[in-house]
């Protein structure tokens, strides 16, 4: 393990290079850019055995990352925004494929108009393609998260979509321990895939299949992620053992006694941590729910440390138009059929990289009760 | 249509968790969804309907990219058997229709034609076998007779050769100058043909039109490619061959008289006309050391010399008087001519301004064309063929003119229709119909796959060390070079095994080898192939 001051880009390549992928298909976009530029460098440098392949469009590097996963190998791609909006059809081949490709997705938003900056439209409208999602707070958590996605998704043959905000996590620097091939060798076996393309033990995949068929597959699916909540605790539990760093489907911060909840996904939460310092000083008993897995839903885990007597504010940086914000919606969906729920109020926090400052959240928690629960909530 | 076993191209004994299938894709017979379907057809290159010998450009070339310069010779000698000589002196009609013209510069066929042809001159052609006892004569031992020689002894006639002078090959010999054609190329090229067999050569034999008739008694068929042996002069002149010569005259004493060439040098020559035997004869004359002016009564742009012959010329310091006539000589010592300004030429007639000029030379060279010695009519015994039957033309246009008229006497022979005696061994004129084989044009070929990239640049001795004595002017690129060219050609309608159809087929069902084949049973008609074809060999039909 060595200690560095490395961009959220420059943290995610390594943990990617510490996974040791074979291919990488990749096309650069603001904000992933440095990620694959780094990746790029290493294997052109040879530090990575890995071939990095130039695409010519993101369709292709979806649909070239599905062939090298189809040919049995740890494949590793990475985007944003448009980018990953235009892989979406490949994006359910893989799924269906069942190939644990691992994507990582610097968070933008989608024109028009022209935005780079950062907000969850794009990772949020695939929430429904059966890729695992997890939202990362610190270029460590990402790098962290990288070894522990190919981990999870060799085990359940899913794909896995690692998230970061566009610019807060890629461009930033940060302090951040890496660890050395060995540890990630010991927590990260050689993927052996039980299937693959193979001459000599033909087989074809992906062929036509009739609705039976087709609808056993796709339940495969749903109960593959109902039972994934195993073997990421397994994960997590391996991870800490030999990196020292815990981590869980959801993180908190001073829930415990907390009258007001944020529920925060991303980089948000430390400023929201920030807030709620200021808060509690002036006696305001205010916490966190930091939602890492957004797919699969933490249900379970959200309901235990929401339930009590709180008012929870739902901080969404995207939002389904005509319905509400998607955290907001799954949070709601969670306790439907629960006696006691929360006071929910669905926050449009952020979108396209409206600033969030730490006074706004504090200004927010003091004039929470002239808010409106039946509404979506806007900044002004 | 489904077929019957669909059901179980993913079988649940297959699957666990993944949509896997080991029961094979083969039981879909995608080949049913099909409404249209791709074709293999092999087409014309515009090269080859431009070249009068309809060679087979796009084929030789693939041979010779293959390494396979033996088979690319043969190629090249099933239509023409004188690839060097054309290598040399062809003008290339075929670089003129070239698809690759419109693009970025034809292909310089005439290069690699050039290479192929010199490798072929150690290759000897396969004895030729006796098929029939029917002998035709052959008027005439240039490039038109040697060539419908070459077509009737390969395919098995007996042949026999009258020859005037007391060697083959006519202007290839003493007409083409060597700084264009070097001798031993043209003497091996008419050795190989002779050496195949089935030709029997008889020289110093000059067949008059009384002649003629007898022979058409003891052979089954005469061809006549006499040339034109007479002189066309003006009729104010007199040949009298010591200072006043016609140009093939002069090239003709030249060659067999070598003291001659001593004889005159450093003299002042003049030559009249304006057509390449006009060009040879100066710039023969200027390589042994003299002065020489060209008089043409035209301007040099209208003269009908090859443009590659006028430009070299002048780079040697040919002096071209333009727009003149002879109008008087006085001979003395010397010669004494009056030249006359021409205003304009009415029905071939020069009409003079009235201005003259006078000027003084050692010999005056007449190169204003040639004609018939005797008409002949064509019967059915006797075809004519070369520059005594179309008039003066280029080398290739004799060749090509020997070969139609052996196929023509052949299929005279065996009572047969034209077309048939040519199926062996004529890719082009193979089918019934001439005009209805399909011509790939430029639209037909798909750029992408070729980058732009000039013509090969041919290297010239320069002027000064050309005029110095008779050398070849048009130095040989390297191997490196021709390759890179032919590499150039797009293959319009021949397929040459690029296999970018294998690559494209999203069904496997294409397997490349000797052509296309397609497997029909998968073939969903996707047309992928057709439209990823660089060189348009494969169309999509209907299929019903």
């Amino acid at each position: 393990m060595q200690k560095d001051m490395l961009l959220g880009s420059e943290a995610i390549a390594e943990g990617v290079k510490l996974a040791r992928p074979k291919i990488i298909p990749a096309y650069p976009i603001t904000p992933q850019t440095h990620i694959i530029e780094v990746l790029s460098e290493m294997t052109a440098k040879g530090e990575l055995d890995a071939t990095f392949i130039r695409v010519e469009s993101e369709l292709s590097a979806a649909a070239a990352a599905m062939g090298a996963s189809q040919a049995g190998v740890r494949t590793f791609t990475a985007t944003s925004s448009h980018g990953l909006a235009l892989m979406h059809e490949v994006l359910h081949w893989i799924v269906g494929a069942r190939l644990p490709v691992v994507l990582v997705n610097a968070n933008r938003a989608i024109g028009s108009p022209w935005n780079i900056w950062t907000d969850q439209t794009d990772s949020m409208t695939q929430r429904d393609l059966g890729w695992l999602q997890v939202y990362c707070e610190t270029a460590q958590e990402a790098l962290d998260t990288i070894l522990q996605a190919f981990y999870i998704a060799e085990k359940i043959q899913l794909p896995f979509m690692v998230m970061i905000d566009g610019f807060i996590l890629s461009h930033t620097l940060e302090e951040v321990l890496i660890p050395s091939q060995d540890e990630a060798d010991e927590f990260l076996p050689p993927y052996k895939p039980e299937y693959f393309l193979d001459t000599n033990n033909p087989m074809s995949f992906g062929a036509a299949a009739k609705g039976d068929i087709f609808y056993m597959l796709r339940k495969s699916i749903e109960e593959t992620m109902e039972g994934s909540f195993d073997y990421i605790d397994e994960a997590h539990k391996r991870f800490e053992k030999i990196f020292k760093r815990k981590y869980g489907l959801i993180d908190t911060y001073l829930l415990d006694d907390a009258e007001i909840v944020f529920v925060v996904a991303g980089a948000l939460a430390g400023t929201t941590k920030v807030a709620i310092d200021t808060l509690r000083k002036n006696n305001v008993k205010a916490g966190l729910l930091k939602i890492r897995y957004f797919r699969p839903f933490p249900k379970k885990e959200i309901v235990d440390a929401l339930k009590g007597d709180k008012k929870v504010v739902v901080f969404n940086k995207a939002l389904s138009f005509g319905s509400s914000g998607q955290i907001t919606q799954e949070i709601k969906e969670a306790f439907y059929y629960e006696d006691k729920k929360p006071v929910l109020y669905d926050y449009i926090l952020s979108l396209g990289g409206k600033e969030v400052f730490v006074e706004n959240i504090v200004d927010l928690a003091n004039n929470l009760d002239n808010l409106d629960k039946f509404k979506i909530l806007w900044r002004e | 249509m489904e077929s019957v076993e669909y059901n179980n191209v993913i079988s649940e004994e297959d699957i666990k968790k993944f949509p896997i299938s080991i029961t094979t894709t083969e039981v879909n017979l995608t080949g049913s969804w099909r409404f249209s379907k791709p074709n293999f057809e092999e087409k014309i290159s515009p090269c080859s309907v431009g070249c009068p010998a309809n060679t087979n450009i796009p084929k030789y070339i693939f041979h010779l990219l293959k390494n396979d310069i033996k088979t690319a010779a043969n190629i090249l000698r099933d239509e023409n058997p004188f690839p060097a000589v054309c290598g040399r002196v062809c003008p290339h009609f075929c670089q003129e229709k070239c698809n690759r013209k419109e693009y970025d510069g034809s292909v310089e066929i005439r290069e690699i034609e050039k290479f192929v042809g010199d490798y072929a001159l150690d290759i000897p052609y396969e004895k030729a076998q006796l098929k029939t006892n029917k002998r035709v004569a052959v008027i005439g031992g240039g490039p038109a007779g040697l060539s419908c020689a070459y077509f009737l002894a390969k395919n098995g006639y007996k042949v026999t050769i009258y020859e005037k002078e007391n060697f083959l090959g006519g202007l290839l010999i003493y007409g083409i100058p060597s700084y264009r054609l070097p001798r031993e190329i043209a003497e091996k090229e008419i050795n190989n043909i002779i050496d195949m067999g089935n030709i029997e050569v008889k020289l110093n034999e000059t067949v008059s039109f009384d002649r003629l008739q007898e022979l058409k008694n003891s052979y089954s068929a005469v061809f006549f490619a006499g040339g034109l042996s007479k002189d066309r002069i003006p009729n104010n002149i007199e040949l009298d061959n010591e200072k006043v010569f016609s140009g093939y005259e002069l090239l003709k004493k030249l060659n067999t008289d070598k003291s001659f060439a001593q004889k005159i040098k450093g003299e002042k020559i003049a030559v009249v006309g304006g057509g390449n035997v006009a060009f040879d004869v100066a710039r023969t004359v200027l390589r042994l050391g003299n002065e020489v002016e060209i008089i043409y009564r035209r301007t040099l742009q209208e003269a009908p010399s090859f443009e590659e012959e006028k430009a070299e010329g002048l780079d040697e310091g040919l002096k071209i008087t333009e727009k003149s006539v002879v109008t008087n000589i006085v001979k003395s010592k010397k010669l004494n001519l009056t030249l006359g300004k021409v205003d304009k030429i009415v029905n071939g007639d020069a009409q003079l301004t009235g201005e003259t000029e006078n000027i003084e030379v050692d010999k005056l060279v007449i190169a204003t064309g040639q004609a018939k010695e005797f008409e002949i009519e064509k019967d059915d015994k006797i075809f004519l063929g070369g520059d005594y039957e179309h008039g003066a033309k280029t080398v290739i246009e004799a060749i090509a003119s020997g070969k139609t008229n052996a196929y023509k006497i052949m299929a005279h022979l065996e009572n047969k229709p034209f077309y048939f005696m040519n199926e062996q061994d004529n890719f082009l004129r193979s089918k019934r119909d001439f005009d209805s084989y399909k011509v790939v044009d430029f639209k037909k070929i798909n750029l992408f796959y070729f980058d732009k990239q000039p013509p090969l640049k041919i290297n010239k001795l320069s002027a000064e060390d050309r005029v110095k004595d008779f050398k070849e002017v048009a130095l040989k690129p390297t191997l490196d070079k021709i390759l890179n060219e032919a590499k150039r050609c797009f293959s319009c309608g021949v397929c040459n095994e690029c296999k970018t159809c294998w690559f494209f087929c999203p069904d496997v069902c294409i397997n490349v080898k000797d052509g296309v084949d397609f497997d029909y049973t998968y073939c969903k008609g996707c047309g992928l192939c057709s439209a990823e074809c660089p060189r348009g060999v494969i169309d999509m039909v209907e299929d019903k």
